[in-house]
C-alpha cells in the first residue's frame, strides 16, 4: 500500500527505536520493499531485503550505515567449500580493488547454491544477506553475452535489444528470443510485478 | 517455490492490504512467512481477516 497510509496509521503508536516493531511497506505492484520503521533494532532493514528478494522487488533502506555499503559480490563455489575459503577469496577480490568488507551490501549466488553452508556462513560472517538469483535469469544473461555479433562491432556492446529490454525494469523477464528483421532487432520482456501469481521470484534465505 | 523468510524478532507478524492487488501480494508473502497473519480492508482473498476501511 502507499507509504502515506502506513505513516498515518502507525504515527500514534510510535515510541522509540528500541520499542517499535519493524514496519516494511510494499507497494501494490510489488516493486519496492521499504524499510519504514525500526530498521536496525527492529530488523526492518533485513526484513525489507528478504521480502524484496522473495518478490523480485527492490529493497529500499535509508539508514546511514547501509547507504555506505554499495558492493554486491557475486559468488560461485563448489559444494562443501568452507566459509573460511570463501572469505579468503572475497578478501582477495576486495583487496585487489582496494575495497573493504564494510562496503559489501550483499553476497549473490545462483539458486542451486541457496542452501550452501559455506556461503550462508560467509554471509553471516560479513553480516550481509545472501541474495539468490535464479538459474534461468543467469542463463538468459549468459545467452546475451554470447551474442557477440554485428551489434557489438557497431555499438561496442553485444545484442543491444535484449539487455535494454531486461535492464529497463529490475524484474523484467525475457519472453521470446531476439527477433532480427531487416536491420532491426526486437526483444520482448515482461515486467513481472510481484503481485502476479505467475511471477517467478528469486528466493531468499 | 518453497523458500521461507527467516525473521528472528519476537512477536506476531501482520500483513495489511488495502486493495485486491495488495491482498494477492500478501497471499504470496504468506507462503514465505507462514507465521504471519494477512489483514485486508475487504475479503479480497479467503486467507485474509477483514479489518474494515480504517486504513485509507
Amino acid at each position: 500500500m502507499a507509504s502515506g497510509i502506513v505513516v498515518r496509521a502507525i504515527a500514534p503508536w510510535i515510541q522509540t527505536k528500541y520499542a517499535d516493531p519493524a514496519v516494511v511497506v510494499i507497494d501494490d505492484a510489488g516493486r519496492f520493499a521499504i524499510s519504514l520503521l525500526s530498521g536496525h533494532e527492529g530488523g526492518a532493514n533485513r526484513l525489507a531485503d528478504a521480502l524484496a528478494m522473495y518478490l523480485g522487488a527492490i529493497p529500499v533502506v535509508t539508514t546511514g550505515s547501509e547507504a555506505q555499503r554499495r558492493l554486491i559480490l557475486g559468488v560461485g563455489c563448489r559444494r562443501g567449500v568452507s566459509a573460511e575459503r570463501i572469505l579468503v577469496a572475497i578478501d582477495r577480490a576486495l583487496s585487489a580493488h582496494d575495497r573493504r568488507r564494510e562496503e559489501v551490501y550483499a553476497l549473490a549466488t545462483i539458486d542451486m547454491k541457496a542452501g550452501e553452508p559455506g556461503l550462508l556462513a560467509a554471509a553471516a560472517a560479513l553480516n550481509v544477506p545472501l541474495r539468490i538469483v535464479t538459474r534461468s535469469r543467469i542463463k538468459t544473461l549468459q545467452d546475451i553475452l554470447r551474442q557477440q555479433t554485428f551489434a557489438e562491432e557497431i555499438t561496442g556492446v553485444a545484442a543491444v535489444c535484449i539487455p535494454a529490454a531486461l535492464l529497463t525494469s529490475p524484474h523484467s523477464e525475457l519472453l521470446a528470443p531476439m527477433l532480427a528483421h531487416d536491420g532491426v532487432t526486437v526483444a520482448l520482456a515482461q515486467d513481472t510485478c510481484g503481485w502476479s501469481d505467475s511471477a517467478p521470484a528469486d528466493a531468499t534465505t | 517455490m518453497n523458500e521461507t523468510i527467516v525473521f528472528d524478532r519476537p512477536g506476531p507478524i501482520a500483513i495489511f492490504a488495502v486493495s485486491a492487488e495488495g491482498a494477492s501480494l500478501g497471499r504470496r508473502l504468506l507462503t514465505a512467512l507462514p507465521q504471519a497473519t494477512l489483514w485486508t480492508s475487504k475479503p479480497f482473498v479467503p486467507e485474509a481477516r477483514v479489518y474494515g476501511e480504517s486504513l485509507v
